[in-house]
């Protein structure tokens, strides 16, 4: 048994030189073990990403249930309103068809249904530009309200967006009514489940 | 002479250390070889944990990406669906007062004593931002100047047509004939703006 106080001065300077050293060696390999096996590796930080990978999927998966039903309830709320919005196919006869429904529901006549081509960079409506149509009556003001009405109610996503009316000399029960209405275009429905 | 003995006498115990030098240079061989030895077990048996653990991993992964994608997928359809909801309702909100309402309030607030000319309200697209200007715009001939006044009056008291287009404002006003003036009312707001 070798005790610290039999060594001599140089042999104690010696052997604490030596730990010192030992403990580099040790603090060395252990860093390249980390950087070679551990962690730090290029396998441990695979292994790290793909274990979050693995947490992320699993957290998704737990929550499968709640998103097919969030899906189905916002593919549902959406497609109770694009039935309101103009056909993709032909727009102009959807809408001419529910404009007239309610012109002839409120016996007015219409001079022009016509189709406005508005700037392709007009924002103001839901997926581009809103489909516009304009047209022209002469009717009285009790028949114009009650047309509007019409149009309006049944139709959530209808705007009017202008109503003119111009008086004509000489036919003061029927003036010049200009009335200009807008849908949003129609939007596809994502995830829709047939 | 004494001191020059001490001096002697120790440096001549070197020859008689404890631990002798070969025997320290062995034993440090010994503690830096155990040691790599050892790190390098540790480095052996953490490499294989963590081949093994990498291939768990990955065949966990191959049974979880497959439905995970799909919900992936599936979320972003709710966001695009709800974005759409969203853009729908604010294309609702800017016709939150009815039209045909407007007409059948300014039609009860016009007075009988006024003949109209021209009648136009319009919702319609502001330049600078995405919020409508609704408008009101009224011009006529009125009996005399103080049914110009009332109707004015009359059409600002309204809470819905104030609601639709702010303060009405008379924009001209001149006598037509006699005691009859030609008029012409204005009101005109930014949609979400002051009333």
């Amino acid at each position: 048994m070798i005790r610290w106080a039999d060594l001599s001065k140089k042999q104690k300077q010696l052997a604490l030189l030596m730990l010192g050293l030992a403990v580099a060696q040790a603090a060395l390999m252990i860093h390249l073990l980390e950087s070679v096996a551990g962690r730090g590796s290029s396998a441990g930080k695979e292994l790290a990403m793909l274990e979050q990978e693995a947490e992320d999927a699993r957290t998704i998966l737990g929550q499968e249930a709640s998103i097919w039903q969030n899906l189905k309830q916002s593919a549902a709320e959406l497609d109770a309103l694009i039935q309101y919005t103009p056909a993709q196919a032909d727009r102009y006869a959807w809408a001419y068809e529910y404009i007239s429904s309610c012109a002839a529901r409120t016996q007015i006549t219409l001079d022009i249904v016509e189709e406005i081509n508005l700037s392709p960079d007009d924002k103001t409506g839901v997926a581009g530009p809103p489909f516009e149509i304009q047209l022209f009556t002469r009717c009285g003001y009790n028949n114009l309200v009650e047309f509007i009405w019409r149009l309006e109610k049944n139709n959530p996503l209808l705007r009017i967006k202008k109503v003119t009316i111009a008086a004509v000399p000489g036919f003061a029960q029927a003036p010049q009514i200009q009335i200009a209405v807008q849908w949003p275009t129609s939007v596809k429905i994502a995830g829709k489940v047939n | 002479m004494s001191v020059q003995g001490d001096l002697l006498e120790k440096s001549g115990s070197h020859d008689q250390d404890v631990v002798s030098k070969q025997k320290m240079i062995l034993g440090a061989v010994s503690v830096f070889a155990g040691t790599a030895l050892l790190v390098l077990l540790l480095a052996g048996a953490s490499r294989l944990t963590i081949n093994s653990h990498l291939k768990r991993v990955r065949q966990e992964l191959a049974q979880l990406r497959p439905p995970a994608a799909k919900l992936r997928t599936a979320q972003a359809a709710i966001t695009a669906n709800r974005d759409k909801l969203s853009e729908f309702k604010d294309w609702s909100t800017v016709r939150s007062m009815p039209m045909y309402q407007i007409l059948r309030s300014a039609q009860e607030d016009i007075p009988s004593q006024m003949v109209l000319y021209h009648f136009s309200t319009a919702i319609e697209p502001s330049g600078e931002q995405n919020s409508p200007v609704c408008t009101l715009y009224i011009s006529g001939v009125a009996d005399d100047e103080e049914t110009v006044i009332a109707a004015k009056r009359q059409l600002n008291a309204d809470p819905r047509l104030r609601g639709f287009c702010g303060e009405v404002k008379l924009a001209t006003s001149q006598r037509y004939s006699g005691k009859s003036w030609a008029f012409a009312l204005e009101g005109r707001r930014v949609s979400g703006g002051a009333k």
